[in-house]
């Protein structure tokens, strides 16, 4: 039933949804992305009504190492460690998604309307999409939020806006691409507007390419966030992953569990989402490749 | 005499997430010395997926699962990895439909051909570069020294076609591929090459497979063909015979297709529906849905490869010899 | 607007010296490079007719047909559509025309949007037109597609769901929507099983019947051209070389690239065999550079220096309703 060399491949283009139905074949590591970050995400959502301890009440057992009482040991100032890291997990969560969809939501755009106008306006915003990326983003980050104040929006607004570049190459390249397709020329020759064009008939092939960029974008936030966090630039009255660190970094050789256990959250987490960025990438250049 | 390559009853499967779909279902054929055997079929024929696995080049998904494939006696499938490289390249050699995926675009097209040679150690330095240009000479390139300096992307379509055969012929091969050689040039290109493939066969006395849709190009240069479909053998015979009598319905479509086609006159005569694949689960005769002359026994059953005598095989109950005249005549769509 | 009406005209649409060339190379040390993919075509066709355009890569015969479209713009030459001049319409006045002209494309796989249904495919001309919604909506795609052969139940599925020869026919429903007058194919079943070919050749055939269409049916493949055109033109390299009554080119080719092609082609019959005489030497030049005079002179059998060298051949007559651009017609 379809065309090709080897026509005894699967079906060779994506149907709608299957991109992210996972294949078997599609390997350990994307999986355990999923695994990863599936855990992250329901440690973050359901954690706090499993996990009844307030991470901010102050406890009589200081510095407790981790036992049955404390899973994850308590803090100089008798807090719960894997309260906080519940909560931090929402916190960072937050922060990283919502930047990475501030990020996805002005890239898109941007090398959307890049790749599709081409011409002079391509080479403009290009332009401009290079500027952003010359700028080092955690320098920025730091000196922003040492200016404006720490509260969660500003962060999530300065990674977001110094972020974007990666995710509008990618929009760009893939618009680029798909102008020359057949069916966008049909769609043309169908009477469509460009409006129509972009919206339509273009975004539902490109939203796959923004869903692997808006989660490695996601990763990268975290971590940007978790580094402003660990230098006491984060909002101090959340207890994020980043604040955890720089609270626990004193206590390295001596309470080593403040510091391990924020610091294993970040590095799985930030893993898990770049190995399901990989995994839904992966998939896409197969389908891409039987075609 | 024993044949060059013999092929018994190869069954070939790919696995999906879906589970396992058969690509070729049980291929029977052999290649003499010398002699050129035409493998003609549509989509979901199996007709590349057979001829790769000659040489085991099938993707990671595919495997065979049943059947022999053997070279001048020797099993290719227990081949060591050592002995299938000096096969590959150095016994038998391959020529894909599309030259520009096959070269590497970085490197010049002389080196290319020389590293072909180099692997099977039959030929080194200065002497091999001075065989790369009468291969050159050989396939037809004009100046051919210049152009073996030339990267791929700096020929054209019929150029590069050229330096994939001369690279097949490098190590002067008893057997050569051509997976749809012409498929992707230019017709007035495509009369080239192939009539090159016939001079170089019998230059070399070497055996061609040659894989194609188009069952012309087998009736001009080949002495022998096989018909595929949904990953069975057909019919197989000495070409002039088998086209100008076919006995299977199948070949008998094709053929009368495209002598129409070549013709004025309203209304083709087309055969209905899509060609089917191996994994399609078709009961009986696989052809049956779209066959004219199917009657209920092809519904039930499907038909053994039936010796017709002179080298022909069929595989169908009816056979075309059997048919009214009449009802061959103007057959409807 | 600079509309100039040629009322002498009868043809539906009519071609006057079109060039397109493709501008490549950016900046200042590069020299521009120019692709001469159309240099002056002029043609006419008929109402209710099919001219085959037939030629082999770099001849231009793709971008003639995405030109007369309005995919691809005309670098200079006027496009008569119904007496009127389009080729250099633009936005609005583009999408009107695509009322009336219309492409069906070479690969089925490609041309037909992934994520839409059949029925989202063949609606959107009758979306965008604002032609018909709702329920009367569904009632033209369903009519389109069991005109197609299709049955109304592929309304909801997915281009992926079919066979080549079965999408080829959603892309035929999808262009015949709007009941355009013209339609361009472009090398619509070059990448169909033989076995399916026919059964969409058959399918445009009736169509045109039905609908009173036109087709400038663009291939490579000469068989396959033979059985539907009425009227064939053969370009090389961006140039016209001979255009006939179909019957009179196929029996009296006068160009000796047609002779060629001819000889060239599998599948068709032949009086006498290949004849070894008429192959042609050495590849297609590249449309970036053609060769001066006469641009098949480089490959051409007959070809005699330097008359084929220096000039280039006009278009001219060579017995009814054949026009051949050849120094020596008719002595390959």
């Amino acid at each position: 039933m379809s065309t090709g060399l080897l026509a005894e491949d699967a079906p060779s283009v994506p149907t709608r949804g299957s991109v992210f139905r996972m294949r078997p074949r599609l390997g350990v590591s994307a999986a355990l992305g999923v695994t990863i970050v599936g855990a992250a995400v329901a440690a973050a959502l359901i954690g706090p009504l499993v996990y009844r301890v307030s991470p901010l009440a102050l406890g009589a057992s200081q510095l407790a190492p981790p036992s049955l009482t404390y899973p994850m040991g308590t803090d100089n100032l008798g807090r719960d460690i894997l309260a906080r890291f519940i909560y931090g997990a929402r916190v960072s969560l937050a922060v990283g998604t919502l930047s990475a969809l501030v990020a996805v939501g002005i890239g898109s755009f941007v090398g959307g309307l890049a790749g599709y106008l081409g011409g002079r306006a391509d080479f403009f915003l290009m332009r401009v999409t290079e500027v952003f990326q010359v700028v080092p983003l955690f320098l920025l980050a730091i000196i922003i939020v040492a200016l404006f104040g720490s509260g969660q929006a500003n962060v999530i607004l300065v990674i977001g806006i110094l972020s974007w570049p990666a995710t509008a190459r990618i929009a760009r390249g893939q618009v680029l691409v798909l102008r020359e397709e057949e069916y966008i020329l049909a769609a043309k020759l169908s009477g469509a507007t460009w409006a129509r064009i972009l919206t339509k008939h273009m975004l539902p092939n490109v939203v796959p390419y923004l869903v692997v960029s808006a989660s490695l974008q996601t990763g990268s936030a975290i971590l940007v966030a978790a580094f402003l966090g660990f230098l006491g630039l984060g909002d101090p009255s959340q207890p994020s992953w980043g604040l955890l660190l720089n609270q626990g970094q004193l206590y390295l050789t001596s309470a080593w569990w403040l510091p391990v256990f924020p610091g294993l959250g970040l590095s799985l987490t930030i893993l898990g989402l770049n190995l399901l960025g990989d995994g839904i990438g992966a998939t896409l250049s197969q389908r891409q490749g039987t075609r | 005499m024993r044949p060059l390559l013999e092929v018994s009853d190869v069954k070939i499967e790919f696995s999906h997430s879906s589970g396992p779909s058969t690509a070729v279902d049980g291929v029977t054929f052999d290649v003499h010395e010398g002699e050129c055997v035409g493998i003609v079929g549509e989509s979901g024929s199996g007709k590349s997926v057979t001829a790769r696995s000659v040489l085991r080049l099938l993707p990671s998904a595919g495997k065979m699962t049943s059947g022999r494939i053997a070279f001048e006696g020797e099993d290719v499938l227990g081949m060591s990895e050592l002995r299938l490289r000096e096969f590959r390249g150095g016994d038998v050699g391959m020529v894909f439909q599309d030259p520009m995926s096959s070269l590497n675009p970085v490197i010049r097209v002389g080196p290319q051909i020389e590293e072909a040679m180099l692997y099977h150690s039959r030929y080194g330095g200065q002497e091999a570069k001075s065989r790369v240009v009468d291969l050159l000479a050989r396939v037809q390139v004009p100046d051919p020294r210049m152009r073996s300096r030339a990267y791929p992307h700096q020929l054209s379509g019929g150029m590069r076609q050229r330096v994939m055969i001369a690279m097949a012929y490098a190590n002067e091969p008893r057997l050569l591929i051509a997976d749809e050689p012409t498929t992707a040039l230019d017709v007035t290109v495509q009369a080239q090459i192939l009539r090159l493939l016939r001079e170089l066969g019998r230059e070399f006395g070497t055996a061609v497979i040659l894989i194609t849709h188009n069952l012309a190009l087998v009736a001009d240069l080949c002495d022998r063909v096989v018909v595929m479909y949904a990953g069975r053998v057909v019919e197989q015979g000495p070409c002039r015979e088998v086209i100008s009598n076919p006995q299977h319905p199948y070949t008998w479509a094709l053929l009368e297709t495209a002598r129409q086609m070549g013709a004025k006159g309203r209304k083709l005569f087309a055969i209905p529906g899509s060609p089917a694949s191996a994994k399609d689960r078709i009961h009986g005769c696989r052809f049956h849905p779209r066959c004219a002359f199917a009657v209920d026994r092809c519904r039930d059953q499907e038909p053994p490869l039936i010796d017709l005598g002179g080298g022909r095989e069929a595989r169908c109950w009816v056979l075309m010899q059997n048919v009214s005249p009449d009802l061959t005549r103007g057959t409807p769509q | 607007m600079n509309n100039a009406i040629d009322s002498d005209s009868m043809a539906l649409v009519k071609v006057d010296n079109l060039v397109v060339h493709f501008h490549l190379g950016v900046g200042l040390l590069n020299a521009k490079k120019v692709i001469h993919a159309v240099d002056g075509v002029s043609l006419e066709l008929e109402s209710g007719q099919t001219l085959g355009l037939v030629g082999e890569s770099g001849c231009g015969k793709s971008t003639l047909g995405r030109a007369l479209v309005g995919l691809q713009r005309a670098t200079a030459g006027r496009i008569y559509f119904r007496g009127v001049d389009v080729a250099q319409v633009k936005s609005k006045a583009l999408r009107e025309l695509h009322k009336h002209i219309q492409m069906v494309f070479q690969d089925p796989v490609a041309s037909l949007n992934p994520r839409m249904t059949v029925e989202d495919i063949i609606g959107e001309p009758l979306r965008n037109y604002r032609v018909a919604s709702g329920l009367e909506r569904r009632s033209l795609v369903s009519k389109a597609l069991e005109a197609c052969g299709l049955s109304r139940d592929m309304m909801h599925r997915f281009p992926h769901e079919f066979s080549g020869g079965q999408r080829q026919r959603v892309g035929i429903a999808r262009a015949l929507v709007l009941r355009p007058a013209f339609v361009v194919c472009d090398e619509p079943v070059s990448a169909l099983d033989v076995s399916v070919q026919a059964q969409i050749l058959n399918l445009l055939e009736d169509l045109q019947d039905q609908l009173g269409l036109t087709y400038l049916f663009i291939s490579h493949d000469l068989a396959v051209v033979r059985h539907v055109a009425h009227r064939v033109a053969v370009m090389y390299l961006g140039k016209l070389v001979e255009v006939a009554a179909c019957e009179e080119l196929y029996a009296r080719p006068l160009h000796p690239y047609t002779k060629a092609m001819l000889v060239s082609s599998p599948g068709l019959e032949r009086d006498e065999r290949s004849n070894e005489r008429a192959l042609l030497k050495g590849d297609i030049p590249s449309p970036v550079n053609p060769p001066s005079g006469c641009r098949f002179h480089t490959r051409c059998p007959i070809a005699q220096f330097p008359k084929c060298q220096m000039e280039e051949p006009p278009l001219l007559r060579n017995g009814t309703d054949h026009w051949v651009a050849c120094h020596f017609p008719g002595k390959a």
